[in-house]
C-alpha cells in the first residue's frame, strides 16, 4: 500500500513538472507585441468597415487595470471617407475616440492624421498583457481605399 | 549651550526628512523636465527645400541603455504647397521617424488657410549612424524640414509645441 502511494505521488510530480513545462513553453512562445510600431511602408486598404489592419501593439496592465493610451500617427493618402479604431484583445473593433478620415482632395499629396484614443479599464482590459490592433474600414464605399505610409502605433498606460 | 535635547533633535530632522520627501514628491508630480517639451508662442516662416533646421529642440536623457523615444510635434501652419517635416537626432541628418507630411493648405487663387496638425515620431536606440544613435545620457531632437516641390516655397507656422518622452 505504502509502495502505491509512494508511485502515485511520483506520478503526480511528473505530472506537475510536465504541466510547469507546457507552462513555461507556451510562455516563453507567446512573445508579446511591443509598445510602439513604426512601419516606413506604403499599406493601401480597401472594403467596408471594419477590418484588422495588423498593426499591434500591447502593454502590461497592473493587477487593477489603468486606462490605456493609444495613439496612431500617419501619413495617407484617402480615397473615401475612411474609419480607424482598435481591437482589444481580440476583440470587435471599436471606436474609443476620434475615429473618421475625411476623403483627401483630388490633387492632394500624402496628409498626416494622428488620432489618440483612450481606453477605460472596463472596456476589456486585464492584468497583464493587453493586445491592441489598429482595425477599421471604408465609411461608405467598399471600393474607398486607405493609404497609410511612414505610420505610427504607440499605447501607454496612464498613471 | 544646549538648545535642542536630543529626542528634540531627532524630531527636527525627522520632520527635516519628511519635508523634503514632500518637496521632492510635489516636484515629481509636476511630471515632464522642462528641457523635454519647447512651446513656440511667436509665428514663423520657413522658406526652401528639404530640408533644414527649424530650429526648436528638446532634449531627453537616455539610461545605460537607451530606449525608444517618442517625439510629438502640434502646430497650427499654412502652406501653399506640401511640405515635409522631421527630425536631427545629436546634430544628424534631417530624417523621418514616422509620418512626414504636411499638406497645402490652400488649392487655386484663394487666401491660405490656417490648419492644425498634430504628428508622431518613434526614435529607435539603434536609429541613425553611431555618432548621432540614441545613447545613455542627454540627446538632443531638433524639428527640421523643408519645402516637398522647391526652394522657393514657404511655410507658416502659428502656435506650435514640441514634446518628447522615454517609451517605458
Amino acid at each position: 500500500m505504502k509502495v502505491q502511494s509512494g508511485f502515485m505521488r511520483l506520478k503526480l510530480l511528473a505530472a506537475l513538472g510536465m504541466f510547469v513545462a507546457l507552462a513555461l513553453t507556451t510562455a516563453a512562445h507567446a512573445v508579446p507585441a511591443p509598445q510602439v510600431l513604426r512601419s516606413f511602408g506604403s499599406q493601401t486598404f480597401s472594403g467596408l468597415c471594419c477590418f484588422s489592419f495588423n498593426e499591434t501593439v500591447s502593454a502590461k496592465e497592473p493587477a487593477k487595470p489603468v486606462p490605456a493610451v493609444v495613439t496612431w500617427s500617419s501619413d495617407t493618402k484617402i480615397g473615401g471617407d475612411f474609419l480607424v479604431g482598435l481591437n482589444v484583445n481580440g476583440g470587435p473593433c471599436t471606436f474609443f475616440g476620434a475615429g473618421s478620415l475625411l476623403e483627401s482632395g483630388a490633387t492632394v499629396e500624402e496628409d498626416s492624421r494622428t488620432l489618440q484614443f483612450i481606453i477605460a479599464p472596463e472596456e476589456g482590459l486585464t492584468p497583464g498583457t493587453n493586445a491592441f490592433t489598429l482595425c477599421g474600414g471604408a465609411t461608405f464605399s467598399s471600393s474607398a481605399t486607405l493609404l497609410m505610409h511612414f505610420n505610427v502605433l504607440e499605447v501607454r498606460l496612464s498613471k | 549651550m544646549k538648545i535642542l535635547s536630543k529626542p528634540m533633535k531627532w524630531n527636527v530632522l525627522g520632520l527635516a526628512i519628511l519635508a523634503c520627501l514632500v518637496a521632492g514628491g510635489a516636484n515629481s508630480s509636476y511630471g515632464i523636465p522642462p528641457n523635454q517639451v519647447f512651446v513656440q508662442t511667436s509665428p514663423q516662416t520657413f522658406t526652401g527645400g528639404c530640408c533644414f533646421s527649424w530650429g526648436e529642440t528638446v532634449k531627453i536623457t537616455e539610461p545605460a541603455t537607451p530606449m525608444p523615444v517618442i517625439v510629438s510635434w502640434s502646430t497650427d501652419y499654412s502652406a501653399g504647397l506640401g511640405f515635409f517635416v522631421g527630425l536631427m537626432i545629436n546634430g544628424g541628418p534631417c530624417q523621418f521617424y514616422g509620418p512626414h507630411a504636411l499638406v497645402l493648405t490652400a488649392t487655386g487663387p484663394e487666401p491660405l488657410r490656417v490648419q492644425s496638425r498634430s504628428l508622431e515620431w518613434v526614435v529607435m536606440p539603434g536609429d541613425g549612424s553611431p555618432a548621432t544613435a540614441l545613447h545613455s545620457g542627454t540627446n538632443t531632437f531638433t524639428l527640421c524640414g523643408g519645402g516637398m516641390v522647391n526652394a522657393t516655397q514657404t511655410i507658416n507656422l502659428g502656435l506650435n509645441n514640441l514634446a518628447a518622452r522615454i517609451s517605458k
